[in-house]
């Protein structure tokens, strides 16, 4: 692609780059700073600033059990919905006419909001839900919702999200690889070969990322984990949250250090999931 | 198998979605039942009221005010990243992606007390701060059209630009056309030169096959 | 070990439109036939049926004499390279090579080495290692070759496998595939919209235009004695000249020509090769021509002349001579045929 040549240019791009930038840095900015401040009590919402780390050490052990929950919720969503994306992806692609309503049907969940998700999965999964009704009210149905395993907030994560690694995949590698699933078939690869040793590896630049895209999205998300999760121990987000909204306004800071830590958590992942790419792609 | 294999990707997408639907046509709906006993469509009527029709009215608003906001920048954005040098254009880039790192409610939370101090109307700090979230989306969609426009068409300029810089001219271009970097506006012209390559390259074949005295005329085109 | 291909009846539609109408084509074991015609002729629609990768509206297609309707393409034993050549571009050059070894079950080191053989054949043992996306279109449409023949198939199907090569790589190809079918000797069905190309390397042609087979036969009969006039532009004859047979004997401004015995009596065509006529001196020959033009071929020269008849309107006789025709524009020639008699044609 070309790149601008002489100043002139640059610097009309620079003019162009200037109203999209300046919103952006400014917001995440002020954003990061008053959180930055308030953690620390120096921007507090009543009286006088006062200097204090007590809402990052006061509470560590807490701290760390939630961005440890976090990190795993996350996980166990971004590799459910990354293998059922590409599932449904593949599908699309090797069934011409079932495979179309397979697509349609999974593109059309996109636009569901994260909380109607929530809400139907709640329905779905919850004690004498839908699932349960289905199933003649088995004596033996675990507590999905709410129980210790954040089932059915993972299951919401992989449900909505499943929906849009397929769409990523599909928009990705749909031009090309029929064409060379084609020339795959008249190399003897069977119909399961040709998902796996042809469409697999092709898609797997954009399941990687689409999985970092993912991961970051659940670690920050708080609808699904507050309404489907048990009320304790509590994920990043619904702690921050919850402290947010305490009546006690001294919880405050505490509240901006829980939201400090799952960005800086969130940018860790980014920074890392760049590099593995990357260098994965310097390795071929 | 594969019929079972579509079955069951179909039951995952469309369950979530049939309690719901259930639920909103359903009169009473007590535990064991699996349907709904009886049927109405009493709460669609609740869409009608007042208060559900003013959210929905607000909703849109707010909607349509963060899409004119974000789809511009984000369009400028897009072509900020195509014409800048490598380095600042990466800068540019990683910049309008980084409000996808930040979870939502970290920038609200951080930014609310803000906003407060500086006295923003509520309504514009809501529209910036969305429109911010936003501008990732727009301003990559807009990338990506720009990068098909650019692989068609650039890359028929860049070739004859490299004739014009050390081959035979380009029949009947003044040599500008051939220079400028390609860009959106000038789609047009990049159309006059798709047909010029054309030509010309339709000639060299020709040239070259009567060269060769392998083909015959009449016969190709 | 090769097998015989046969299509019957063959037709394939896209919603209105049909691409190909009850095509039926004979392909003896290894045997080489070329399927020439222009583009959207449906050559390659017919090589995607034969491999499997489309299903004929109606037809069939044989192999050996059995049916391969229902049979999926990679147990067919047919391979095909495409006109884009498809490497795969996660895999390097010689991986791509291996690929059909790969998925028979071998190792990859005993895959590699059974594809290194296959890249020498194609003069790119150098490029084993090479990443996909780093070759130039010549290089990988032999990468294709060389992976397809790497499969070790009974059919060969090659839609323009060498179109985007220069003339020398051409003709390296062309000694390939003759060393190819004399070692391996499979069935091999070509593509191409180049007539000197299905001249060398194919047994036999079959012309395709508009979803029809026009005919079918050896290089020198589609050449000398074509059915249509259409087979006859498709194969380059650039004359045909009207006139009338009576009795055996064609009647044009080129004078009589004795024709083809079983040719009814009525107006025809006489079709006659740029390369089998002659330029004499004014005078000499059968008819006289006027040149109207002349257009170089490199080495050779179209000699366009208008020749007039004793009635009725001039006709246009193209010549073919090899090097310097020692005419201009606007001198009147003689023009005799090479042969003594001609090839008529009725449409
Ligand atoms: N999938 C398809 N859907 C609709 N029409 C098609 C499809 N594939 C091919 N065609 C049409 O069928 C006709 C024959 O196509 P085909 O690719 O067989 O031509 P071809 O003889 O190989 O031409 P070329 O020499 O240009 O490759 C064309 O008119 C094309 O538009
Ligand atoms: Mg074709």
């Amino acid at each position: 692609m070309s790149r601008g040549q002489g100043p002139t240019t640059t610097g009309r791009a620079v003019l162009f780059a200037l109203p999209a930038v300046f919103p952006v840095v400014a917001v995440l900015g002020v954003s990061l700073a008053a959180a930055v401040l308030q953690s620390l009590g120096l921007m507090p919402f009543i009286g006088p600033p006062s200097f204090s780390v007590e809402a990052w050490t006061g509470n560590t052990g807490e701290l760390v059990r939630a961005t440890g929950l976090s990190l795993n919720i996350a996980a166990t969503a971004t590799v459910l919905s990354v293998c059922i994306g590409f599932l449904i992806a593949a599908y699309v692609l090797a069934s011409p006419r079932m495979g179309w309503i397979v697509g349609a049907l999974s593109a059309a969940t996109i636009p569901i909001p994260h909380l109607i998700g929530a809400g139907a999965i709640g329905l779905l999964l919850s004690d004498s839900g839908f699932l349960e009704r289905v199933l003649g009210m088995p004596a033996a149905f675990p507590a999905l919702v709410g129980g210790p395993w954040w089932i059915a907030a993972i299951t919401e994560y992989a449900w909505k999200e499943s929906a849009f690694v397929a769409l990523v995949v599909l928009g990705s590698i749909a031009r090309s690889v029929g064409d060379l699933c084609d020339a795959a078939a008249t190399l003897g690869a069977t119909a399961r070969q040709r998902v796996f040793r042809v469409v697999l590896p092709l898609a797997m630049p954009s399941l990687a990322v689409s999985a970092l895209i993912v991961f970051v999205y659940t670690l920050g998300s708080y609808e699904p984990v507050w309404l489907l999760g048990p009320t304790s121990p509590e994920p990043l987000p619904v702690r921050a949250v919850r402290l947010f909204g305490s009546v006690d306004l001294t919880a405050r800071p505490e509240a901006m250090a829980s939201a400090l830590v799952s960005v800086a958590v969130g940018a860790g992942v980014i920074l890392i999931g760049i590099l593995v790419v990357r260098r994965s792609r310097e390795f071929r | 198998m594969r019929v079972i294999a579509g079955l069951l990707l179909v039951l995952w997408i469309v369950l979530p979605v049939v309690p719901v639907l259930l639920w909103s046509v359903a009169v009473q709906w007590a535990a064991p039942a699996v349907l709904p006993p009886s049927y109405s469509l009493q709460s669609f009527s609740a869409l009608a009221a007042t208060d559900t029709v003013r959210a929905a009215g607000a909703s849109s608003l707010l909607g349509v005010g963060v899409a004119t906001v974000a789809t511009p920048l984000g369009y400028l954005g897009a072509l900020a990243i195509q014409r800048l040098p490598r380095v600042p254009a990466r800068l540019v880039e990683l910049t309008l992606l980084a409000p996808l790192a930040i979870p939502p409610f970290a920038l609200v939370m951080g930014i609310n007390v803000a906003f407060l101090r500086f006295y923003l109307l509520p309504s514009v700090g809501v529209v910036l701060v969305l429109a911010v979230t936003a501008l990732p989306y727009t301003a990559f969609m807009f990338r990506s059209a720009l990068a098909t426009y650019d692989s068609r068409f650039e890359e028929v300029a860049r070739s004859l630009r490299n004739l014009v810089a050390n081959g035979p001219p380009c029949p009947g271009a003044p040599a500008r056309w051939c220079n400028r970097p390609g860009i959106l506006p000038r789609v047009p012209g990049g159309l006059g030169r798709l047909h010029r390559h054309a030509a010309y390259r339709r000639g060299a074949v020709a040239d070259a096959s009567h060269a060769a005295g392998v083909r015959c005329v009449g016969y190709r085109e | 070990m090769s097998s015989s291909l046969e299509f019957i009846g063959t037709s394939r539609s896209f919603g209105e439109a049909t691409v190909l109408h009850e095509v039926s084509l004979i392909v003896e074991p290894s045997r080489c036939v070329a399927l020439l015609g222009g583009s959207g002729s449906g050559k390659s629609t017919l090589l995607r049926i034969a491999a499997g990768l489309d299903d004929p509206s109606s037809g069939q297609v044989l192999v050996d004499g059995g049916d391969l309707d229902g049979v999926p393409s990679e147990k067919r034993g047919i391979a095909l390279v495409f006109q884009k050549p498809l490497i795969f571009p996660h895999l390097n050059v010689v991986d791509n090579v291996a690929f059909s070894a790969r998925m028979a079950g071998q190792s990859r080191q005993a895959a590699r080495r059974h594809a290194m053989a296959y890249l020498e054949l194609v003069h790119l043992a150098d490029f084993a290692g090479r990443s996909a996306g780093r070759l130039s279109g010549g290089q990988e449409q032999r990468v294709a070759l060389a992976r397809a023949l790497a499969r070790n198939p009974r059919i060969l199907l090659l839609d323009e496998p060498f179109s985007s090569l220069d003339s020398r790589l051409r003709e390296n190809m062309y000694s390939l595939v003759e060393d190819i079918r004399s070692e391996l000797a499979p069935t091999i069905v070509l593509v191409t919209h180049d007539r000197r190309e299905a001249s060398i390397l194919a047994d036999s042609i079959a012309v395709l235009d508009d979803g029809r087979i026009l005919q079918h036969g050896p290089v020198a009969q589609l050449h000398y004695q074509p059915a249509t006039l259409a087979v006859n532009r498709i194969l380059g004859g650039l004359n045909a000249i009207s006139g009338q047979v009576d009795g055996g004997i064609h009647h044009s401004v080129l004078g009589r020509v004795r024709v083809q015995p079983g040719m009814v009596d009525g107006p025809a065509f006489l079709v006659m090769r740029q390369e089998a006529v002659r330029i004499l001196p004014a005078g000499e020959g059968t008819a006289v021509g006027n040149v109207a033009g002349l257009k170089s071929l490199g080495a050779h020269t179209l000699v366009r002349t208008e020749v007039a008849g004793n009635d009725g309107l001039p006709e246009t006789l193209t010549v073919e001579v090899s090097g310097d025709p020692g005419v201009s524009v606007g001198q009147m020639i003689g023009l005799q045929p090479v042969n003594g008699s001609g090839w008529a044609v009725i449409r």
